[in-house]
């Protein structure tokens, strides 16, 4: 996966739409790019599961995010007008107004309602869409053109996208050493939702994440962490509990000797798709390789092309790296 | 096309009446169970409780289909409510909440505790003894007053003391959720569609985490789930006269169909199910709005591999508070649509992409 390859890539997949629970264009986007050794369903939640033809049972998990954030239409003032409801930790606009784009295509322009005196979360926001109309809860996601420039990509959803991509050259690429699974995971904008019932289903050993991060490494933060176009994150613990140590010591040996710049994150912020895979069944063995994200959530995100690159090659290293990480 | 659906009982509003008043607190759901068993002792159908005290009841399908559709229903049998933690002498004791209630909407409200509904008092100071600036009380504050005699202990779950009232349209009750979804689960029993295989569960601990839901969907393994519940209307004008925008639900619009709430995004594909089916019928409905709250749903999606999973929910206003407001149009057309859904539902519809 060449610089330019993956910028047109993340530009595409940007512009497709797949807010939680209304992931199907990238799902149909996947399904007419897999590699043509493998087979794909789509289970009761909306993930999507692709294995290698002929896998009877996976040993290891490889899980990257479908959806993106975004939002659903709530009951407006007047005819014009909705308000919104956010799907998973969409980012509250800045002073100016931002665009949103529905699924059925109409576009919305965010701006504050004056009669709401302080600021109230997406309460105090109405949507014009006048002179159309969109129906309750009709999704919508931010709208926003992709940009190219000096090895980042800019637009809504990028961060996200960009895990998926990281991922989805490792299916493609990879020649694992050990039967593995993908799931494409649907809802895991709004905690995770759709990684631990697909993982239910596949009983695996264990579980490799890929998610996009908030880097922080903006002037003048005063804790900082990840930073942007330094290489992917291997995050030592997720909120509230540590990541699998084994499987952390192995990602971190995989690292070193492909000589990868990769760079340690301890999160200081939840994050959505933080809680259930490792508590599937009797416990699931889990690590987290993460792409460091400008403004995840927001409507305007930025990642690194090589960040992107470095994880799609750690995660397929690891993949056809010998000998057993639980061991 | 399926008949026309029926209405409610009469039957399901005495069920209403005696199931509002009972104490059945998080935890100790034995009496709202109990009658819910005696209800339903001449259904042809088999009732278990499991071990957290789910109270489950398994129709078979009556048609030839080689697998008919593993529908499971499920309204919760609790209720918010109070647990007494210790004596505080004199026939007082303290309390703390169970379930989702603040310290100022027990204050000064007359509760029953324990099964045999003893009577007491959350009292208040009067206006003129209280000093310096008003605040909200605290739990710490407050004093259950059961009179020196009473045989109160601790761990014995009260809530408040509300008569069920009915006035035409208009139903006045405490614990209307998820009593309400209960009894329209009983309906549904009683005219259950003959073509799929229903597991109808009376659920427990929802008000305190959906525990007892998340056993249920996986012990019972279903190919779709529907959450019974009450949700709140928050439709009253504030002091400008202007509507909250966030007014969740509206009392007189109809059932509440969830597109999404706090812990689920509904199946994209029941709920299209739903609305169409209101709108084949002519029923009146209304989407909640996005947000917090959660019900059973929010539980029994993540079980096993997922399980397709939708919310309908009657409107009500004073949700987790002594006396709670609904209008009897609405649960009738939550019942109507739920009925004539679940009559309509084939296994067609999950082979569509969620």
């Amino acid at each position: 996966m060449n610089t330019p390859d993956l910028a047109f890539l993340l530009s595409e997949l940007s512009r497709v739409d797949a807010p939680s629970g209304h992931e199907g264009p990238l799902r149909d986007w996947l399904q007419a790019h897999l590699p043509p050794h493998t087979t794909a369903r789509v289970d009761g939640l909306g993930n999507l599961i692709v294995l290698p033809i002929g896998t009877q049972a996976v040993e290891v998990l490889v899980v990257a995010p479908l959806d993106e954030v975004g939002f659903l239409a709530q009951p407006g003032p007047r005819a014009g007008w909705v308000r919104l409801a956010p799907l998973g930790p969409a980012a509250l606009p800045g002073a100016a107004a931002a665009r949103v784009r529905f699924v059925d295509g109409t576009r919305g322009v965010l701006t504050r309602d004056p009669t709401v005196a302080k600021a109230q979360g997406w309460d105090a926001w109405l949507c014009d869409v006048a002179p159309a109309s969109v129906p309750v809860g009709q999704p919508a996601v931010w709208d926003t053109e992709p940009i190219v420039q000096a090895g980042r990509v800019l637009g809504k959803a990028v961060g996200v996208r960009a895990a998926l991509l990281a991922t989805f050259h490792a299916l493609q690429h990879a020649q694992p050493r050990r039967p593995t699974g993908w799931v494409f995971a649907a809802r895991e904008q709004v905690s995770g939702h759709g990684s631990a019932p697909a993982a239910f289903g596949l009983r695996p050993r264990y579980a490799l994440r890929v998610v996009p991060t908030p880097a922080r490494d903006e002037p003048g933060r005063r804790i900082p962490g990840v930073r942007m176009a330094q290489g992917p994150g291997l995050r030592r613990r997720e909120w509230g509990r540590a990541a699998d140590a084994r499987l952390v010591a192995w990602l971190a040996r995989v690292a070193r000797e492909a000589r990868l710049a990769v760079q340690d994150e301890i999160p200081q912020e939840r994050e959505p798709s933080w809680a259930s895979l490792p508590f599937v069944a009797a416990g699931l063995p889990t690590a987290t390789i993460s792409i460091p994200t400008r403004n995840l959530y927001a409507a305007h995100q930025a990642v690194a092309l090589d960040d992107v690159q470095t994880a799609a090659h750690w995660l397929q290293a690891a993949l056809e790296a010998e000998g057993d990480p639980l061991a | 096309m399926p008949p026309t659906p029926p209405s409610l009982r009469p039957a399901a509003f005495r069920w209403l009446r005696t199931l509002t008043e009972v104490v059945a607190v998080s935890g100790d759901e034995a009496p709202a169970r109990a009658i819910v068993r005696r209800a339903l002792r001449d259904q042809a159908a088999r009732l278990t409780t499991d071990a957290l005290g789910n109270l489950l009841l398994h129709r078979p399908a009556q048609s030839t289909a080689k697998r008919p559709l593993r529908v499971l229903l499920a309204a919760h049998l609790d209720e918010v409510g109070f647990m007494i933690t210790h004596p505080a002498g004199e026939g007082l004791y303290r309390v703390q909440p169970i379930g989702g209630l603040t310290a100022a909407t027990a204050l000064g409200q007359a509760v029953w505790v324990g099964p045999q509904r003893l009577p007491g008092v959350i009292g208040a100071a009067p206006v003129h003894l209280q000093r310096g600036t008003p605040r909200l009380p605290t739990w710490d504050d407050l004093r259950l007053d059961v009179g020196p005699r009473t045989p109160v202990e601790p761990g014995q779950r009260a809530t408040f003391a509300t008569p069920f009232r009915r006035e035409g349209n208009t139903i006045f009750a405490k614990a209307l959720d998820d009593r309400v979804g209960v009894v329209t689960l009983m309906e549904l029993i009683h005219h259950a569609p003959p073509h799929v295989d229903l597991w109808a569960a009376f659920t427990v601990q929802e008000e305190v985490g959906l525990r007892g839901a998340r056993v249920v969907a996986h012990a019972v393994n279903p190919d779709v789930a529907f959450a019974l519940d009450c949700t709140p209307a928050r439709d009253l004008p504030g002091p400008d006269g202007r509507l909250d925008p966030a007014f969740n639900t509206r009392l007189g619009h109809g059932p509440a169909i969830y597109i999404a709430d706090r812990r689920t995004i509904s199946d994209p594909r029941l709920v299209r199910h739903l609305q169409a089916t209101a709108e084949r019928l002519g029923l009146p409905y209304q989407f909640r709005q996005a947000g917090g709250g959660a019900t059973d749903a929010g539980a029994m999606h993540l079980q096993r591999a997922g399980i397709p999973s939708v919310s309908v929910s009657v409107p009500a206003r004073g949700l987790h508070s002594p006396v709670a407001t609904m209008r009897v149009a609405d649960w009738d057309a939550t019942f109507r649509l739920l009925w004539a859904a679940l009559h309509a539902l084939t296994p067609a519809l999950l082979e569509q992409t969620p």
